[in-house]
């Protein structure tokens, strides 16, 4: 991702804070930052399965569903006296399942990532309730609340988590060749596919990923919020694509990365935390959130980067007889 | 060619899978509905848990629903003009929009369904009746309950209120109301809509807790509520100063008193309200009278009686 | 004869879906061929079908809209309010329509004279309208005294219902609109190939205004009925549409590349999403399986056409 690009991203984050800052003396209070960090992490972690998922040109509007899945099912076995070791790796299996689903129908049967999530949506959901038959798993071990709500040096491990995930995947779509091959699908599939990356097996390794993060934020929000329901995420989809999108990665595919996601993910706390500490009325909040992503944006395409169309909407499959 | 058979044998396989539906079964004596306002809430698990209950002891056929958007008034009426459809005998409803729900239950009056609510009021249309808690004066007592043994009568207070426009939310603040203003030293501090969701009441508890330093009791008018600012207050490691009330006496409300982490809560009975619910349009329909009004009382539970309420749930 | 042919042409392989669903269902509960059950369906799906013929114009010019449902919420309140105020039935109808034409003006011009994404554009326009609907009232619904209103939503025509009628009525309309005038014929061009159409020397700036205006006024018609159905307005109510907007227009076979798709094809799509809710609730399955069902019904469907397709 370009340098100015995150430069600019951060001066947006910085003014941002500073005007907060300014009008909320509440705000710059360790604790209140702390805070802010930490409920960003969730997003942080969703935005990054979400950015490999856009920068190819796709989108996954499962990851809530998924989410739900996943801690829904390892919380029914953790409940029922098993280990947390083991409800973790359940956890994540779940995302990874779903996410090779997404992403097998979307590179083999050529199904529009937009209808193929959609789908998963609604039947990851559907499984959630169905396994939980409408209880509230609540209340779980120590060692695995430790996970959401614990510390470490003093720093919540949500921020540690997220910050690990982070630097994962930054070397992995920076320093490695699949990286650079995700980047490739984004800009144009057609000519990557005839240069011979394997564009099949990226997009399922993409969207396989995604699965698997939205499992990993579902178990910090698990473990952070001591309960697991189905009806956790409905609003993960649009938020993450919104953290994703303000982090300056276009909907095109093919240029953008996580640090910029990273901080489109602290924007939005920051907005919301700063609504919360302005007194703005739960009601508007939407409003001001929906009205800062505009501005944010008209400021994006007056120093000329955003352009175009997104690629998502595009149909994968521009083969065989269509010109 | 191959393409047919693919389209065959995929057509095949939903078929199968659809085969295996509970549809409905003969020769029980009448067939209701059951629509309550959202899956998202145990409180309406129970609710249904009940009416089949209900349905066993009466030999009904009772399907339950629940709109897939909660509290969407417009999903119910779409439920209830299928019933019509289906010619159901009764049904019953818990409106998620007391006057919304009014172009439905007058379908189902020109369609000939009679309609008992439940829990919450419809405010229109030809109905049996209404079963279901006197909401105000519950709150009222609950809150009434909480600052005089927990707060001492005085301190200050946030209050966490319901789905904005609900009557239920209405209700429950109306009588939260009531009760702190007979208390002069108690402060509201502020009043905010957690929606009756334990992941909004665990945020918005956050916030709150960041603006104001002291806090003495958080109520709040529903169970799922509390306990999310219950977790958010111990996060925070102020649950030995902040004292919480909550509304509905669901299972993990009732455990959450017996460990002392909630102060107390009015005990709702869902299934009881539904059992009366479907019992009152059983009666109309065996042609009996049925009173207008059947009030399901919600006695406040505090540890010195939660005892009871333990063993109910260990069964 | 070559007019019927022409129509036979344009009916898309989502027909065959939708024929084959209404087999599976009659045959696994009865009860669903019912002329009751049948009309129930039509009802039901007329809200999404005036949403979802704006959708399809503005896919097939290779746009996207996610704030039409938040804008029925809004056409809804609006017209509530003013209702609530003691203002006719003509004065409501009428005032939520302009909401309508007036955000799909505003939205416009983001899109073509700012060059925002519609993507990002609509999405920050659904929130802005979300606000809007909640603070107004509070988040609380708004009531109106009995009125004329109220036929919109429950009134009987003929014996059919309303909400029918005028989803009948604007998909002629639409129809008209989109494959009888210059406009509609833009509109796909828009989507198959944008620059071309400007080198052609059509204002392509005012066509997407237009859409978007177009789009705008149905999805407040659509919030109207709305509103008339649920005898108040609910600023929530709409949310969620928009997606049910989109796929009904997907699995009618108008894709997100535009240019290719038509009004029949979404016409087919409102009712098998209708249709899988209606189906699955008659045969008994609570709501958590209707939920799965839905999404494998939904892929096998897809499946099935993207094979045709090609």
């Amino acid at each position: 991702m370009s340098q100015s690009k995150v430069i600019s991203r951060l001066i947006l984050l910085l003014g941002l804070s500073l005007l907060l800052s300014l009008v909320s003396p509440s705000f710059t209070r360790f604790d209140n930052l702390v805070n802010v960090v930490r409920q960003a992490a969730i997003l942080n972690i969703l935005g990054i399965g979400m950015t490999l998922v856009i920068l190819t040109g796709g989108i996954d509007l499962s990851n809530g569903a998924v989410l739900a899945l996943s801690s829904c099912v390892s919380a029914i076995y953790m409940k029922s006296g098993g280990s947390f070791g083991v409800g973790i790796l359940i956890a994540l299996a779940i995302g990874l399942a779903c996410g090779l689903i997404n992403g097998w129908m979307v590179a083999r049967i050529f199904v529009p990532p937009f209808v193929i999530t959609y789908a998963m949506m609604f039947f990851a959901r559907g499984l959630a309730y169905i396994a939980l038959k409408g209880q509230i798993m609540y209340g779980f071990s120590k060692e695995f609340r430790f996970l959401g709500a614990g510390h470490l040096f003093g720093i919540p491990t949500p921020i540690l988590l997220s910050g690990a995930a982070l630097l994962v995947f930054y070397f992995f779509l920076k320093y490695t060749p699949f990286g650079a091959d995700i980047y490739a699908l984004g800009s144009d599939e057609e000519s990557s596919r005839l240069s011979g990356v394997k564009t099949g097996r990226r997009l399922i390794l993409v969207y396989a990923l995604s699965g698997f993060l939205s499992a990993f934020a579902g178990v910090v929000y698990t473990s952070r919020l001591n309960a697991a329901e189905p009806v956790i995420g409905e609003s993960f989809p649009l938020d993450a694509i919104a953290a994703v999108v303000i982090g300056g990665t276009a909907l095109e595919g093919g240029q953008g990365g996580m640090v910029g996601t990273m901080i489109g993910a602290l924007i939005i706390t920051v907005i919301i935390n700063g609504m919360n500490l302005l007194r703005v009325p739960s009601l508007l909040q939407s409003f001001i959130l929906g009205s800062v992503i505009l501005i944010m944006i008209a400021s994006q395409y007056f120093s000329g980067r955003l352009k175009g169309l997104p690629s998502f909407l595009k149909p994968l499959a521009m083969k065989g007889g269509e010109t | 060619m191959g393409k047919k058979v693919l389209f065959v044998a995929l057509m095949l396989c939903v078929f199968v899978g659809l085969w295996n539906h509970d549809g409905w079964a003969a020769a029980k004596q009448y067939r209701m509905v059951f629509i309550v306002k959202s899956m998202d809430n145990p409180f309406w698990n129970m609710m249904l848990e009940g009416a089949q209950s209900a349905a066993k002891d009466l030999n009904l056929e009772i399907k339950g629903l629940a709109p897939i958007k909660p509290n969407n008034v417009e999903e119910q009426i779409r439920m209830m003009e299928d019933a019509i459809t289906q010619k159901m005998d009764a049904i019953v409803v818990v409106p998620a929009d007391s006057k919304g729900i009014v172009p439905g239950i007058e379908k189902a009056n020109r369609g000939g369904v009679p309609v008992m609510t439940s829990n919450t009021r419809a405010f229109g249309g030809q109905f049996i009746s209404f079963a279901g808690a006197p909401n105000e004066e519950a709150a009222y007592i609950v809150t009434k309950k909480f600052i005089q043994q927990f707060l001492n009568g005085k301190g200050n207070v946030i209050i966490l209120e319901g789905v904005p426009g609900a009557q239920t939310s209405i209700d429950r603040k109306a009588g939260t109301d009531r009760a702190t203003k007979e208390f002069p030293n108690i402060k509201v501090l502020a009043s905010q809509t957690a929606k009756f969701s334990r992941v909004e009441g665990m945020r918005v508890m956050e916030n709150l807790l960041q603006r104001f330093p002291a806090i003495d009791g958080v109520i709040c008018n529903n169970d799922e509520m509390a306990l999310g600012a219950i977790e958010a207050i111990d996060a925070a490691k102020r649950l030995k100063d902040i004292k919480v009330a909550g509304f509905d006496g669901n299972n993990d409300a009732i455990k959450s008193i017996s460990e002392g982490r909630l102060m107390v809560t009015g005990a709702q009975r869902p299934d009881a309200q539904a059992y009366w619910s479907v019992l009152g349009a059983y009666m109309y329909l065996e042609g009996y009278p049925v009173p207008t009004d059947i009030y399901v009382p919600c006695p406040p539970v505090d540890k010195s009686n939660v005892a009871e309420y333990l063993k109910r749930i260990k069964k | 004869m070559s007019d019927v042919k022409v129509l036979l042409k344009r009916c898309p392989n989502v027909i065959f879906l939708f024929a084959g669903l209404v087999v599976l269902f009659a045959v696994i509960c009865p009860p669903f061929l019912s002329l009751g059950n049948l009309a129930n369906l039509v009802l039901q799906g007329s809200v999404l079908l005036i949403v979802s013929l704006g959708m399809t114009l503005i896919m097939l010019g290779n746009m996207i809209d996610l704030s039409v449902g938040c804008l029925m919420s809004l056409s809804g309140m609006v017209a509530a309010m003013i209702l609530a105020k003691g203002g006719g039935t003509f004065s409501a109808i009428l005032f939520g329509i302009l909401i309508g034409l007036a955000s799909g003006l505003f939205v416009g011009l983001l899109v073509a004279k700012l060059h925002f994404p519609s993507f990002i554009a609509t999405f920050g326009m659904m929130g802005i309208f979300e606000g809007i609907s909640l603070f107004s009232n509070e988040g609380s619904s708004v009531y109106w005294p009995k009125s004329a209103f109220n036929f919109v939503g429950s009134g009987m025509l003929f014996q059919v219902p309303f909400p029918i009628w005028v989803a009948a009525a604007l998909f002629i309309v639409v129809y008209v609109l989109l494959y009888r005038t210059p406009f509609g014929a833009n509109t796909y061009a828009l989507g198959g190939h944008e620059e071309g159409l400007r080198l052609a020397g059509v204002n392509v700036r005012r066509q997407k205004v237009l859409i978007f205006m177009t789009s705008g006024m149905l999805a407040s018609m659509a919030g109207l009925v709305l509103a008339s159905r649920i005898a108040s307005g609910h600023p929530t109510v709409g949310i969620g549409y928009e997606f049910e907007a989109i796929a009904s227009c997907v699995i009618g076979g108008t894709t997100f590349f535009g240019g290719r798709g038509g009004i029949m094809g979404t016409l087919f799509g409102v009712l098998i999403i209708t249709l899988l809710r209606n189906g699955l609730n008659l045969m008994g399955y609570s709501t958590p399986y209707q939920y799965c069902a839905i999404g494998i019904i939904l892929v096998v469907g897809i499946t099935l056409n993207s094979i045709y397709q090609r």
